[in-house]
């Protein structure tokens, strides 16, 4: 692992160990943030999944419905019939924060719901309005699917986010901090090993110069 | 932003008239390159909050869909078309195994 390129100093040494604290609790919050958004993601995703697989089932059956309506009707007459919403529905917008990722939450009104269709009965067929009342039912459950949808992507793309920054932190910029550090200290140990040794030598210099001082005067007296 | 959005719907003919009935605003388009006209243009006039787009084209319109990912509204979503596929899981399907593979590193969800 390659070391920041520092001065060995103390300054430097207090202001690393600084960082790798900050480093540390970061991490630890971002794995914890990761963890939990993680936990919801996968709610949100088994019911995006059951829901999706319902309405898939439910839409082979308006299919179905469908096609018989357009086998016995003719094409103008299906369009007609089709051209005139029965009632227009209003959707609302607001966001929602799952673990600071901003998510949207529709709700979906039907206005003053008017029951039955909104054409005549005489020139259309009963599996027109079978497959009319079907889907209308399912508005409800395409909103939430919606909905789940795009949460469950916008929560993708922020844990994959926070997945790369709890990576960086836990591989690169922590074993770096942990390295520098370990070689700073080792190079002022060493300093002061030096100075200590220095020191000693020096105190030995003296010690032998005060006695050859000593016996010089000695010799001189005789 | 508004208060009040519409629903969008994109697709052909066939699969979608049934949902002039219930106050979707309907895009009729022939293939995918016009649907992927039709989907930029109704995502960048901000009145819709969803769209649905019927899975034959949303596979062919991926790099479309990807522009607005990140993005709160419009929810493009692929609408759930009822074809049989045999076993196979839809396309719709495909994108949530695809999302959960991108959050959690690999497949747990489909696993079985």
């Amino acid at each position: 692992m390659p070391q920041i390129n520092v001065n060995p100093t103390r300054m430097e040494l207090k202001k690393l160990k600084g960082r790798l604290t900050t480093a540390r609790r970061g991490h630890k919050l971002l794995k914890d943030k990761r963890d939990e958004l993680m936990k919801r993601f996968l709610d949100v995703v088994r019911e995006e999944r059951e829901l999706r697989g319902k309405l898939e089932e439910r839409f082979a059956k308006v299919r179905g419905s469908f096609e018989v309506a357009s086998a016995t009707m003719s094409r103008q007459v299906l369009t007609e019939a089709l051209l005139l919403p029965r009632a227009e529905g209003s959707l609302s917008v607001s966001e929602e924060n799952v673990m600071s990722v901003m998510v949207p939450h529709f709700s979906y009104e039907e206005a003053a719901r008017t029951d039955g269709v909104s054409y005549g009965f005489l020139f259309t067929s009963g599996e027109l309005d079978r497959a009319v009342e079907e889907l209308s039912g399912m508005t409800a459950d395409l909103v939430k699917l919606a909905e789940l949808e795009k949460s469950a992507e916008l929560m993708a793309a922020e844990i994959e986010r926070t997945r790369r920054r709890v990576n960086a932190l836990e591989n690169i910029m922590i074993p770096q901090y942990e390295e520098t550090i370990k070689s700073i200290s080792m190079k002022l140990d060493e300093n002061e090993r030096g100075n200590t040794t220095r020191l000693m030598k020096v105190k030995d210099m003296m010690l032998e110069a005060q006695r050859e001082a000593n016996r010089a005067r000695e010799q001189g007296n005789i | 932003m508004n208060d009040t959005y519409k629903i969008g719907i994109i697709g052909d003919r066939a699969t979608v008239s049934g949902f002039i009935a219930l106050g979707y605003t309907v895009f009729e388009a022939e293939n995918a390159s016009d649907a992927g006209r039709l989907l930029d243009m109704a995502a960048g006039s901000e009145e819709y909050a969803i769209i649905f787009i019927v899975e034959r084209f949303a596979e062919a319109l991926d790099d479309v869909i990807k522009k607005y990912s990140g993005r709160l509204t419009p929810a493009i979503t692929v609408l759930p078309d009822g074809v049989s596929r045999e076993g196979e899981l839809s396309y719709g399907m495909r994108l949530i195994k695809q999302s959960v593979e991108r959050a959690v590193g690999a497949d747990i969800l489909f696993r079985d």
